[in-house]
């Protein structure tokens, strides 16, 4: 699991902007959406969410608000910006491009006459 | 359990940087953290282990942390001065607390400024009546009452201010106390430290005592006599502060 944990931890920020894509959150229902999402299998600490929210923040990629909820208590809300939408997609294609780079690499060649 | 959420975030927080944006991330993080124990309770989870769940998530926030105060050093060092000022270990309020503080000093400003109108003015009466008055023994004493009873009203808006002081705002007073007293901690500090509603009642006893004297001397003119007042007042204040004593 740590090792999986490792793995996802460099995509980070793809899976908050990802989060963000369909509508403005905050970063309970963010954690919450991403442990439902993989049933459980994965939990994003709080400690690298709002560091990511925090880069994010400075690169330009999400803005932030205060919402008022009717409670009294306030809430910080995260938007995604159109460079954050731009971004998002840059580094889906990314994925893609190293996704289908990894497979050839780790899946092992298929041995053919020269070796024997 | 709340509150141990609240003690939490202070004691992760306590090498971050007094700024507005540290501020402003542990009112967010509290948020976010209560929201999450509300859950787990609701999903049946015991408070306790609802409260290590929350905590055992959280993970290591010392990244966040550095970024704070590189945040903190890299603007202008004037303002980064200007926060030094500010309380050692400032703690953060929630919303409702915010409230009720912004009330509480509203309150204050305006019991405090009628009572010190209060103690200035009082003398007026006595003067007033005793010069308006043709019967002037009867119009020194209507004033002097008067005066009395202002001095009275004016040292209980004092005591009544510190009396409903909320308990959260008592608390930091209490920390901050304590941090000052870091250096020596001797059992005096903690032996010493007097009760604060004691301190004021204390305070308004004593300068009641002055004025009655002068005022119980100057009518009577019984100078001989009247001095017993001040051992009368020793012997109240001492047994009030036996009643907080005993109480606490």
């Amino acid at each position: 699991m740590s090792i999986t944990a490792d793995l996802i931890r460099g995509h980070t920020d793809t899976i908050i902007l990802a989060a963000l894509m369909s509508e403005d959150s905050y970063g309970y229902r963010i954690s919450r959406m991403i442990s439902k999402q993989t049933d459980g299998l994965f939990e994003m600490k709080e400690a690298t969410l709002y560091t990511a929210f925090k880069r994010l923040e400075e690169q330009g990629y999400i803005s932030s608000y205060w919402g008022e909820e009717g409670t009294g208590a306030r809430r910080r809300y995260y938007a995604i910006t159109a460079t954050g939408r731009e971004a998002y997609r840059r580094l889906m294609n990314e994925w893609a491009a190293a996704e289908a780079l990894i497979d050839k690499l780790i899946n092992p060649p298929v041995l053919d006459g020269d070796y024997t | 359990m709340k509150a141990k959420l609240k003690d939490y975030i202070e004691i992760i927080f306590t090498d971050a940087p007094q700024t507005h944006r540290a501020h402003e991330l542990k009112e967010e993080m509290y948020t976010d953290l209560c929201e999450k124990y509300d859950d787990l309770v609701a999903e049946g989870k015991t408070p306790a282990a609802a409260y290590h769940a929350v905590i055992s998530g959280v993970g290591d926030i010392g990244e966040l942390i550095e970024e704070l105060k590189k945040e903190a050093g890299t603007r202008a060092s004037e303002p980064v001065r200007e926060k030094a000022d500010e309380p050692r270990r400032a703690r953060f309020y929630t919303p409702e607390e915010r409230e009720i503080m912004r009330k509480y000093k509203n309150r204050c400003a305006v019991m405090s400024a009628v009572a010190v109108a209060m103690y200035i003015l009082c003398w007026l009466p006595l003067v007033l009546l005793s010069v308006l008055i043709e019967n002037s023994e009867v119009g020194s004493i209507v004033g002097l009452v008067v005066m009395f009873v202002m001095i009275a009203a004016a040292t209980s808006l004092f005591i009544i201010q510190g009396m409903t002081k909320p308990e959260f705002m008592r608390e930091k007073a209490k920390d901050d106390d304590d941090d000052d007293d870091d250096d020596d901690d001797t059992p005096r500090n903690k032996k010493g430290e007097k009760h604060p509603v004691y301190k004021a009642i204390s305070g308004a006893l004593w300068c009641l005592t002055v004025v009655v004297y002068l005022g119980v001397s100057f009518l009577s003119g019984a100078w001989h006599i009247t001095w017993l007042i001040f051992l009368i007042a020793t012997a109240i204040d001492n047994i009030i502060k036996a009643c907080f004593e005993l109480r606490s």
